[in-house]
């Protein structure tokens, strides 16, 4: 068999593999392959969306390889070896290459390699191109970065003699669809016979279609047949004339088992599904008993699972709409300690226990947690509207000097380094170290859940509490910050950053276009200032300076203030 | 993957009439909670309230406590959320009326004064380290050793650097408040737990300097691999004192040359091999029902979330330092296993989450119980190192007639210690196997092995030991990481 990418890796030995692989050429039939496949990476589930390929004999093959998980990956085809079926102890000499790999794309020169991908990096794509071996078998495929294997691995079927299906015809329809359509009105576009059901071949990429395949399939062995059919968007599935599973939703990907009994033998199926928009995809897979299954499309997460988190945004609700609703997280360009609070009436917060200070506000819905829930872990967003950011700071600071810079946080820094020593380390980077004037002290729920943050500034402690409340029907929110000791003279407490601040007939401030705030207390004092500012997330840069417009509020301790910030436009509450 | 799976009998055991292949769960039976409906419990971390609810942590920041959770499913289990939202909590624990959770930025005790059955007080207990923002700074937190310290372990940004204060470090929390760094060389952790000496393990993955993945013995003031996280020295007040010598950049440095190097340096105690026992492990837990959980009161064990097992671990301390074997104990979680625990009444709860890395189980989330059944296994009880090999006791009596060198294998190998991603077993051996005695209880045996090699992981299999009943060994290989042969 020829690999045209793993013949000419060997004589570029020199050169970055990785960039070799970019720069060689693509056969002479890339613009015709006998068979064009899609294989995508599985954002945060180390999985390969399809796991089990077929192909011709000698068929010469286009790999598009898609990855859009956050780690790089590849795709390595290896020869069968009845020693190591799975190729687990290929995979065990790739980790050998050592700190060879990376320079490998952990790849070794092995004469079982068939075709290598080179390494993927995240949001990257590659096309791979390779003639399939000659002789029919199983050839595994997987990916070669450490650790990965175990879960990152499929199978091509060269030449396969244990059909499934017999007489598997398809029929490919244009239009609108939002259920499964009548097939008996609508005329095809495309027709023809099939291996075996495979979504992405006859129609990848395209939205508005639908298919209806029909056929037979031979059952080797009798008894109840657990059925997982799994679509995007909608499919139905009919054996011998008898309606098994329905998924009939224009919606995300889902799954429906039912139990089939089935004896051995010839069986007919007819297989419709819909494609309206957005990803496509449809599995079918049957196993009986756990012993024995049946694969019907090449992919098979209707019964692994690897899809199923991703079923669109997870907006955070509240579990009682008249309790406020705490919720720690990395949310978005915040800072790494933001605790985002959700109140009655569609109002919310983020509170940052870096600053000990308001952060944020907005109105609407609260807090989108999927790109959290999804993957590793990487964050939530704001998932309502209006968002100001009033403050930008650590709350309190003793200006000895009106005309002295407010500082963002208290902040590190180091020479960068990364399997080296220090000698050899060139970037400083910063980081947040704990401040010596503040501590925080955690939080108090009330009756209604709302809470009451506590801290201590120079060994005095803060309180500082909000509610929702209405102005003119207006969203806003009350603060209440609860000093409990006398403070040092020429304290200030920071309550807005980077606003218009001119004062409006009520009294109050305004911030821009959408918010003004209100102080009770205390006289506040607007100033034009320079900022250390510390971008989060501090890596690998150094603290800016920034000029900015600051409204203080001067406080003496042992007192209460309380601070307004309302929307001065119509917002949730209209609706 | 699916493939057509082949069910075939084993003729190993042909020779003995009447012995069945023993399974796991006859001795062990895994009991699966049903997960409040609408709701994802990723468990991380569990234990034990004052009034015997089982509170279990999850990924997504919620805290449950569970009525009944030790007799279901015959009393029905009921759920309660004690606690919303924290920041992803890697480990809870229950001290004198309060819940600790060590969360991604701290330390917070927690608990409900006005008996709605929900926390409403959150104190922050310790927030002394650092975060950037990446996703890959786990914090774990162990329960409380007998001196009243959760310790808390963070991996480095990425898992390759560390961009924040302390990351790559363990940090020692009193519950008093106070934080003291104990450790650093931490790469990427997936638990900590604390012996019932009062010393603190952690497992650390295979990766940079991670040759594979181990048990780390967080001894107070050490060096544990990883030199990305050793710029934070001057932040500590010399309590760790002076920054350690860097290590091997060289790309094929080894532990044995590291420990003359670098005085502080602190090998792994117990090499989990990477492949063979698991890939990801995760929690680290002590039997402390002294029997009830069947016979390994004192032992270690570990989660793996990858392969979604269990495994055993036997700890000593030869020459000053923490050795031992790793055994396999349970496999087939439903999920990735992250959360452990063993209560003082001989039940084991565990569960997790397939979300992120995978997991062989396919679930996304589980919450899980381990009774032990009674049944005693055959199986490895203890493995103590000799001047000239191994002292193996046992569960139950052996067959001294099977007690023959050709009963066992042994292969010993150890790994890189560099900055590259993991290694190979190198230097493999076969040492020579002699059985010098066995006990005439038949409960234990003495090996003798030449040669034995010091900072190898010696890999003993007994594929033809046989109990006295004529069964083999329920696990039948042990891993032992040799840093000490003792005099």
């Amino acid at each position: 068999m020829k690999t045209h990418v793993s013949t000419r890796i060997s004589c570029v030995a020199l050169i970055s593999l990785t960039a070799a692989w970019l720069e060689a050429e693509p056969p002479v039939w890339s613009a015709k392959p006998d068979r064009e496949i899609t294989i995508s990476m599985i954002p945060a589930k180390m999985a390969y969306d399809t796991t089990l390929l077929r192909v011709q004999p000698g068929a010469k093959v286009k790999l598009n390889l898609k990855n859009p998980d956050d780690l790089e990956h590849n795709l390595v085809l290896i020869k069968n070896d009845p020693e190591d079926p799975q190729g687990e102890r290929f995979a065990a000499r790739c980790i050998e290459l050592g700190a060879q790999g990376p320079k490998l794309a952990w790849t070794p020169d092995s004469p079982r390699v068939l075709a290598k991908s080179g390494m993927v990096g995240p949001k990257k794509e590659r096309e791979m191109f390779f003639e399939a071996p000659s002789e029919p078998g199983d050839y595994p495929y997987l990916c070669t970065f450490p650790g990965h294997s175990k879960l990152m691995r499929g199978v091509l079927k060269v030449g396969s003699n244990d059909p499934i299906f017999s007489n598997l015809s398809y029929k490919v329809y244009a239009g609108e669809f939002r259920k499964i359509p009548d097939f008996g009105k609508l005329t095809p576009i495309k027709t023809g016979n099939a291996e075996w059901i495979d979504v992405r071949t006859l129609i990848g990429g395209e939205d508005g279609r639908a298919i209806l395949w029909e056929g037979t399939f031979e059952v080797r062995t009798g008894g109840e047949w657990q059925f997982y059919l799994g679509s995007d968007d909608g499919a139905e599935l009919v054996i011998d004339g008898k309606g098994v599973a329905r998924n009939g939703g224009n919606y995300f990907f889902q799954v429906r088992k039912a139990k089939v009994r089935l004896e051995p033998g010839v069986h007919t199926m007819r297989l419709s599904y819909f494609e309206g928009g957005g990803p496509e995809a449809l599995s079918l897979v049957a196993d009986l008993e756990g012993v024995e299954d049946m694969i019907f499309t090449p992919d098979i997460t209707a019964k692994t699972g690897a899809r199923r988190s991703w079923a669109g945004p997870k907006i955070v609700k509240l579990r009682n709409p008249d309790e406020a609703m705490v919720f720690r997280t990395f949310l978005r360009g915040r800072s790494s300690r933001s605790i985002a609070v959700a109140y009655p009436g569609k109002v919310n917060i983020n509170w940052s226990a870096d600053s000990m200070n308001l952060d944020q506000l907005w109105r609407g819905d609260f807090v989108n947690a999927a790109s959290n829930w999804n993957t590793r872990g990487g964050g939530s967003h704001i998932a309502g509207q209006d968002t100001v950011t009033p403050t930008g700071g650590m709350a309190l600071q003793v200006l000895d000097s009106i005309a002295d810079p407010w500082i963002d946080y208290s902040v590190g820094s180091s020479r960068y380094e990364k399997d080296k020593g220090p000698e050899e380390s060139t970037a400083l980077i910063s980081y947040g170290i704990p401040h010596p004037d503040y501590g925080f002290k955690g939080y108090d729920l009330d009756a209604n859940r709302f809470p009451t943050f506590c801290y201590t500034f120079k060994g005095v402690e803060v309180e500082d509490h909000y509610s929702p409340t209405t102005i003119d029907g207006i969203e806003a929110l009350k603060r209440t910050l609860v000093i409990r000791g006398g403070l040092p003279p020429n304290t200030y407490l920071l309550a807005g950053v980077k606003g218009d601040f001119s004062e409006l007939p009520d009294g109050s401030y305004k911030i821009n276009e959408l918010m003004a705030l209100k102080v009770e207390g205390a006289t506040p004092v607007v100033r034009s200032s320079e900022a250390q500012m510390v971008k989060p997330p501090a890596r690998k840069t150094e603290p800016v300076k920034e000029k900015r417009k600051e409204l203080l509020v001067p406080v003496k301790g042992d007192q209460t203030i309380m601070i307004t910030y309302r929307w001065m436009t119509a917002g949730q509450l209209d609706k | 993957m699916i493939t057509k799976r082949i069910v075939f009998l084993s003729s190993l055991w042909a020779g003995l009439a009447t012995a069945q292949q023993a399974k796991e769960s006859d001795y062990y039976k895994v009991t699966t909670f049903e997960i409040p409906k609408g709701e994802v419990v990723e468990a991380t971390g569990f234990a034990v309230m004052d009034d015997g609810k089982v509170a279990v942590s999850s990924r997504r920041g919620q805290i449950w406590t569970i009525d009944n959770a030790d007799h279901y499913p015959d009393k029905p289990a009921k759920w309660n959320l004690f606690a919303e939202y924290l920041h992803e909590p890697l480990g809870i624990a229950f001290l004198d009326g309060w819940l600790y959770a060590t969360q991604r930025p701290e330390v917070t005790r927690m608990k409900d004064i006005d008996g709605d059955g929900r926390a409403d007080k959150y104190e922050t207990v310790s927030d002394d380290w650092g975060m950037s923002g990446d996703y890959h700074e786990f914090t774990f937190g162990s329960r409380f050793d007998p001196d009243g310290n959760i310790w808390t372990v963070h991996c480095l940004t990425g898992s390759y650097t560390s961009e924040a204060l302390y990351r790559g470090w363990a940090i020692k929390v009193n519950k008093d408040g106070t934080a003291v760094p104990a450790a650093c060389g931490v790469r990427s952790p997936g638990g900590i737990g604390v012996n019932l000496q009062g010393d603190a393990f952690y497992t650390d993955n295979q990766g940079t300097w991670n040759g594979s993945s181990s048990l780390k013995w967080v001894k107070p003031g050490s060096f544990l691999g990883n030199p990305n996280g050793n710029h934070h020295f001057k932040h500590t007040g010399n309590v760790m004192g002076e920054r350690p010598p860097e290590p091997n950049y060289s790309g094929d440095g080894r532990v044995m040359e590291a420990r003359k190097q670098i005085p502080t340096y602190v090998p792994p105690a117990v090499v989990l091999p990477h492949g063979k026992v698991g890939q990801s492990p995760t929690a680290v837990e002590p039997d402390s029902s002294e029997g009830k959980f069947g016979p390994f009161a004192g032992q270690m064990f570990v989660a793996e979330q990858t392969y979604g097992q269990v495994q055993r671990v036997f700890l000593e301390k030869v020459n000053g330092m923490y050795q031992g074997a790793a055994f396999h104990f349970l496999r087939g979680f439903s999920s990735g296993n992250i959360g452990l625990m063993i209560t003082p009444e001989g039940k084991m709860y565990t569960g997790g989450s397939n979300r992120g890395w995978g997991s062989w189980g396919t679930k996304l989330d589980s919450v899980e119980r381990i009774d032990w059944t009674g049944k005693m296994p055959f199986e490895i009880h203890q493995m103590r190192a000799r001047s000239d090999g191994f002292e193996l006791t046992f569960t139950r009596p052996i067959n001294p007639a099977s007690a023959k060198p050709s009963s066992f294998s042994c292969s010993a190998y150890t790994y890189r210690y560099s900055k590259g991603y993991g290694s190979p077993e190198l230097e493999n051996i076969e040492p020579e196997i002699e059985v010098a005695s066995v006990a005439a209880d038949g409960l234990s045996i003495r090996i003798k092995l030449t040669p034995l090699t010091k900072g190898h992981v010696h890999e003993l299999a007994a594929p033809g030991l046989r109990s006295a009943e004529g069964l083999p060994l329920l696990h039948n290989t042990a891993y032992y990481t040799l840093n000490e042969i003792p005099e």
